[in-house]
C-alpha cells in the first residue's frame, strides 16, 4: 500500500481543524494541523503536503498571504490549496483566485463537500 | 424771530412794508441783495418773501424763478409787488400772489396773513407727507426683511438679515445684539457706524448681560453668560471715526428675542435723533418676526443632528448584524461539522433514538444558517452593498429552473405545480441568480402553505403599467413607473393570509398569527428579502390572499431599452453614493466588448479624469489636469488593479482637499454599447463636477 497522502489544515478555530482532521484521517489521510498562518507556512514548506485547507481570517498572515506566498514559489506552486471562509462576497472569491486558490468554500460547509473536493485533487 | 423777507432795492418801498407789517406784529426783515437773501434761506426757515418786481439791482422774476427751482426752498411762499402800468407776467408765473403799486396796507396785511396761513397749512401737509413716505419705506422694509427671513433656516443669517433690516428702516448709530451659538456660548453682534472704545465695548457687554438676566428675573436663566467669555463680533461702518460712552445717552430700543418661553437672544439699538412711535412699532416688529423663523431654525438643527445620528446607528446596526452573523457561522459550522461525524456512524454505532435527536440537533443547525443567511442578505441588500449583475435575459428560463427544483417536493405532497408561461416574452435585465432566489421563496411558501391535493401555478406575462393596480404599492415611496412589465405570479390554494395581515407580510420578522410558519420553520425574512431584491430591479410585488382559497404573489420587473437601463444604473449609482453618505462618486464603467471607440476620447474632451487599466499588463496610469472630484474607471473585473486604483484615487483626493479624506464607492454602469449614450453620462458628469466646484458635496 502506497503511503497515506499529506493534508495540511491552517485554521485558527481548533475545534473546525478537529472535525476537518477526524474525517480526513477516516478517509485515509494523514493530517497536519497549523492554527496560525506562520507556523502553517513554515509547516508547509517542512512537510510539503499533498494539498492544503487554508481558513482566510487567521492571526499573523492571512490566507491568501499564505497562498500567494505558496503559489508565486515554484518549489511549492503546484500544492493545491482549497480555501475555506466565513465571508461569502463575490469579491473574497476574486481575491482567492488572483493568489492562485484552486477550491474556494464558505462557512458553515459539509464536510462530505469538502471531501469530495480532497478527492478530486488527490485521487485523480 | 421774523420769517418774512422784504425783497427789493426801493427803500422806501421796503420802509412802508416794514412799518405796516410791524404795527401788525409781524417782523421782517429787508434784504436789498440777492445772494444775501439766498444765503439766509439757507441757514433759517423762511415762510414768506415779498419781493419788489420793480428791484433795479437784480432780476426778480429770475430770483422767483431760481426760488422754486430749488427743491427745499420750493415751500416758500413769494407776494411780487408789481407796477400796474409794466408788463409783469413773467413774474406772475413764479410768485404765489400779488399786490399792487402804490401799496394799500389793508390789502398789504390781508393778502400776506392769508399766504401765512396757507404756508402753516402746506406746512403741515408736507410733514405729513414725509411721515407717510417714511412709513411706507419702513413697511416696504419689513416686507421685505420677513421675505428674506422666511427663506433661511440658519441662525446667523437670520440675524443678519434682521439687523441688515433694521439699520434700512431706522439708520441707527449702533446696535449690539446677544445671541447664544451652538455651543450656548454667548455672542455680541456689533453693528456701528463708527469704531467703538474699549470702555464703551465693556459697557455694552455689561448693559447686554444685565438687560439679559433682567428679562428673567426671578426665573432661571437658560444660559450661563461670563462677561470674559462673551465672543465680540464687529461690524463697522466708519472705523476711522471712534463711539464712546456718550452714545448710551443716545435715543434707544430694546427687544427679546424669543417664541413664547423660548429664548434666542436680545437686542437694542441707539441714535443721535429720537425714535418715532412708527420707528418703536418697526423695531418691535421685526424682532419679533425674527422669533419664527429663529425656531425653525434650532428646530430643523435638531432634526439635522437627529438623522446624522439615527443614520450612524442604522450603519452600527447594520455592521453589528454582519459582523455577529459571519461570527456565527464559524462555531455553527464545528457543531454541523460534529454531528455529521457522529451521523456518519464513524464515532460508532449509535441508537436509533441517539440518531433522532442527533438528526434533530442538525435540522436545527441548518434551519440556523439558513436565518443568519438571510440575514446577512437583508441587511446587505437593506445597506445598498448587495452586488447585482445585471444581464439581459428571460425570466422564463428562471421560473423554468426553480419548478423543477420543486417537482418532487409537491409531488410528494401531492401537489399539482404547473408553469403557465408566455411565449416570446421580452428579455429584461435582471440578476437571475438573485431573481431565482425569490421565485423560489413563493413557491416554497406555497408548497408550505397548501396542503395536500392543492394547486400551484406559476405564470409569466407581459402587462403594461396601466395593468399594474397602484394601490397595491401602498408602501412603496414615489414609484416609478416605465411602459412594460414581465409580471410573474405564484398562484396557491392553500390556506391564504387574513387581511388584516396582508399588509403585513413583508416586513422584517413578522410572524403572522395561526400561521403555520413556525411549524413550517419560516425564518420570517424570506418576503422581506423578495421585496428588496425586487425593487433593485425596479420592480414591485404585491400580493393577493382570501382566507381559506388561496394566495397569489405577483411581482413586475420593467422591460428597459438599453439607454433606459444606462439612465437607470447611473441614477441608482448616484443614490447609493447618497445614502451612503459618500463625498466622492466613483464610477466604475462595465465597458462591453463591443464599446464605442470614441468613448474614452469623449471624456477626455470633456476633462473628466479618466482611470484606466490597460489591458495585458498590471501597469495602470490614470490621467488628471483640472481638479476633479469625480474619477471614472473603466477596468476589467480585476480586484488588485481596483485595489490600486483606489489607493491612488485617495491620495489624489486628499492631496485637493488637505485634511478631510473621502471615502470611495464603486458603482457599477452598465455602458451602452451604441456609444450614442456618452452624452448622457457627459452631462451627468459634468453637473455634478460644477456642483463640487460650487462646494456642494454630493449628498
Amino acid at each position: 500500500m502506497s503511503e497515506a497522502k499529506k493534508i495540511l489544515i491552517v485554521d485558527d478555530e481548533q475545534d473546525i481543524v478537529e472535525t476537518l482532521k477526524f474525517m480526513l484521517e477516516a478517509e485515509g489521510y494523514e493530517c497536519f494541523c497549523a492554527y496560525d498562518g506562520e507556523t502553517g507556512l513554515s509547516l508547509a514548506k517542512e512537510i510539503m503536503p499533498d494539498l492544503m485547507i487554508l481558513d482566510v481570517m487567521m492571526p499573523k498572515i492571512n490566507g491568501y498571504k499564505i497562498s500567494r506566498l505558496l503559489k508565486y514559489d515554484t518549489k511549492y506552486k503546484e500544492i493545491p490549496i482549497i480555501m475555506v471562509t466565513a465571508r461569502s462576497q463575490e469579491e473574497d472569491k476574486l481575491i482567492g483566485q488572483e493568489t492562485g486558490v484552486n477550491e474556494y468554500i464558505t462557512k458553515p460547509f459539509e464536510l462530505d463537500e469538502i471531501i469530495e473536493k480532497v478527492k478530486v485533487y488527490l485521487e485523480a | 424771530m421774523s420769517n418774512v423777507l422784504i425783497a427789493g432795492d426801493d427803500s422806501e418801498l421796503n420802509k412802508i412794508i416794514e412799518s405796516a407789517l410791524t404795527k401788525n406784529s409781524i417782523i421782517s426783515e429787508i434784504f436789498q441783495d440777492e445772494n444775501a437773501i439766498l444765503s439766509r434761506l439757507e441757514n433759517e426757515q423762511i415762510s414768506l418773501i415779498i419781493l419788489d418786481a420793480g428791484s433795479k439791482s437784480f432780476d426778480a422774476a429770475m430770483f422767483s424763478r431760481k426760488l422754486k427751482s430749488y427743491t427745499h426752498l420750493e415751500n416758500i411762499l413769494v407776494i411780487a409787488v408789481i407796477d400796474p402800468a409794466k408788463d409783469n407776467l413773467d413774474i406772475l408765473k413764479t410768485t404765489n400772489s400779488c399786490i399792487t403799486k402804490p401799496v394799500n396796507e389793508k390789502i398789504l396785511l390781508a393778502t400776506v396773513n392769508s399766504n401765512l396761513k396757507l404756508k402753516k397749512s402746506l406746512d403741515i401737509l408736507s410733514q405729513n407727507n414725509s411721515e407717510l413716505a417714511k412709513s411706507l419705506y419702513q413697511l416696504d422694509v419689513l416686507y421685505n426683511t420677513s421675505a428674506q427671513f422666511a427663506g433661511s433656516l440658519d441662525k446667523k443669517k437670520l440675524i443678519n438679515i434682521l439687523i441688515d433690516g433694521l439699520d434700512k428702516s431706522l439708520s441707527f448709530s449702533l446696535s449690539y445684539t446677544l445671541v447664544f451659538n451652538s455651543e450656548d456660548k454667548a455672542e455680541l453682534l456689533i453693528n456701528s457706524l463708527n469704531d467703538i472704545s474699549e470702555r464703551l465695548l465693556h459697557s455694552l457687554k455689561m448693559r447686554a448681560i444685565l438687560s439679559y438676566k433682567a428679562l428673567f428675573d426671578k426665573k432661571e436663566i437658560p444660559y450661563e453668560i461670563n462677561v470674559d467669555d462673551i465672543n465680540v463680533i464687529k461690524n463697522i461702518k466708519h472705523p476711522l471715526e471712534v463711539y464712546d460712552l456718550n452714545i448710551l445717552k443716545f435715543d434707544n430700543l430694546f427687544a427679546p428675542i424669543k417664541v413664547g418661553e423660548k429664548f434666542f437672544g436680545l437686542i437694542e439699538v441707539f441714535r443721535d435723533t429720537e425714535f418715532s412711535q412708527e420707528d418703536t412699532t418697526c423695531f418691535q416688529t421685526l424682532a419679533r418676526q425674527v422669533s419664527l423663523p429663529l425656531e425653525n431654525a434650532a428646530l430643523y438643527e435638531e432634526i439635522k443632528n437627529t438623522n446624522t445620528k439615527l443614520e450612524k446607528l442604522e450603519r452600527l446596526k447594520s455592521e453589528f448584524t454582519s459582523i455577529v452573523s459571519h461570527e456565527l457561522r464559524t462555531p455553527l459550522t464545528a457543531i454541523k461539522n460534529s454531528l455529521d461525524i457522529m451521523l456518519s456512524g464513524k464515532t460508532g454505532e449509535t441508537t436509533a433514538a441517539m440518531n433522532k435527536f442527533l438528526d434533530m440537533a442538525k435540522r436545527n443547525v441548518v434551519r440556523l444558517s439558513g436565518i443568519i443567511n438571510d440575514l446577512l442578505d437583508l441587511t446587505k441588500v437593506e445597506a445598498g452593498k448587495m452586488d447585482f449583475r445585471f444581464e439581459k435575459g428571460n425570466i422564463n428560463s428562471s421560473v423554468e429552473f426553480v419548478k423543477n427544483t420543486f417537482e418532487n417536493l409537491a409531488k410528494e405532497k401531492n401537489i399539482l405545480l404547473t408553469a403557465q408561461t408566455e411565449k416570446n416574452l421580452p428579455l429584461t435585465y435582471i440578476d437571475a441568480q438573485r431573481l431565482e432566489q425569490v421565485i423560489t421563496n413563493l413557491v416554497s411558501n406555497a408548497v408550505k402553505f397548501t396542503n395536500d391535493n392543492g394547486t400551484i401555478l406559476i405564470k409569466t406575462e407581459t402587462i403594461k403599467a396601466d395593468d399594474i393596480e397602484k394601490e397595491r404599492l401602498f408602501d412603496v415611496m414615489n414609484p416609478v413607473f416605465y411602459d412594460k412589465y414581465v409580471k410573474v405570479s405564484v398562484k396557491d390554494s392553500g390556506i391564504g393570509i387574513a387581511e388584516e395581515d396582508i399588509p403585513k407580510v413583508f416586513d422584517k420578522f413578522q410572524q403572522i398569527e395561526n400561521s403555520l410558519s413556525r411549524k413550517n420553520g419560516g425564518t420570517g425574512l424570506g418576503l422581506p428579502i423578495a421585496k428588496q431584491l425586487i425593487e433593485a430591479h425596479s420592480g414591485f410585488i404585491w400580493v393577493d390572499s382570501e382566507i381559506n382559497c388561496g394566495t397569489t404573489f405577483s411581482f413586475v420587473i420593467p422591460v428597459l431599452s438599453e439607454k433606459e437601463k444606462f439612465e437607470q444604473d447611473f441614477e441608482q449609482a448616484l443614490q447609493k453614493s447618497k445614502t451612503a453618505n459618500h463625498n466622492l462618486l466613483l464610477l466604475k464603467i462595465e465597458e462591453p466588448n463591443n464599446a464605442h471607440p470614441s468613448m474614452s476620447d469623449d471624456l477626455k474632451e470633456n476633462k473628466i479624469s479618466i482611470i484606466r487599466k490597460t489591458t495585458n499588463t498590471k501597469e495602470v496610469f490614470y490621467e488628471e489636469d483640472d481638479k476633479k472630484c469625480i474619477m471614472i474607471f473603466i477596468p476589467e473585473a480585476d480586484k488588485f488593479a481596483q485595489n490600486f486604483i483606489e489607493k491612488k484615487a485617495e491620495s489624489y483626493v486628499e492631496g485637493e482637499t488637505g485634511t478631510e479624506k473621502y471615502d470611495i464607492v464603486y458603482s457599477t454602469v452598465l455602458f451602452p454599447a451604441d456609444g450614442e449614450n456618452a452624452k448622457v453620462l457627459l452631462d451627468r458628469c459634468n453637473e455634478l463636477i460644477n456642483a463640487q466646484k460650487k462646494g456642494i458635496k454630493i449628498k
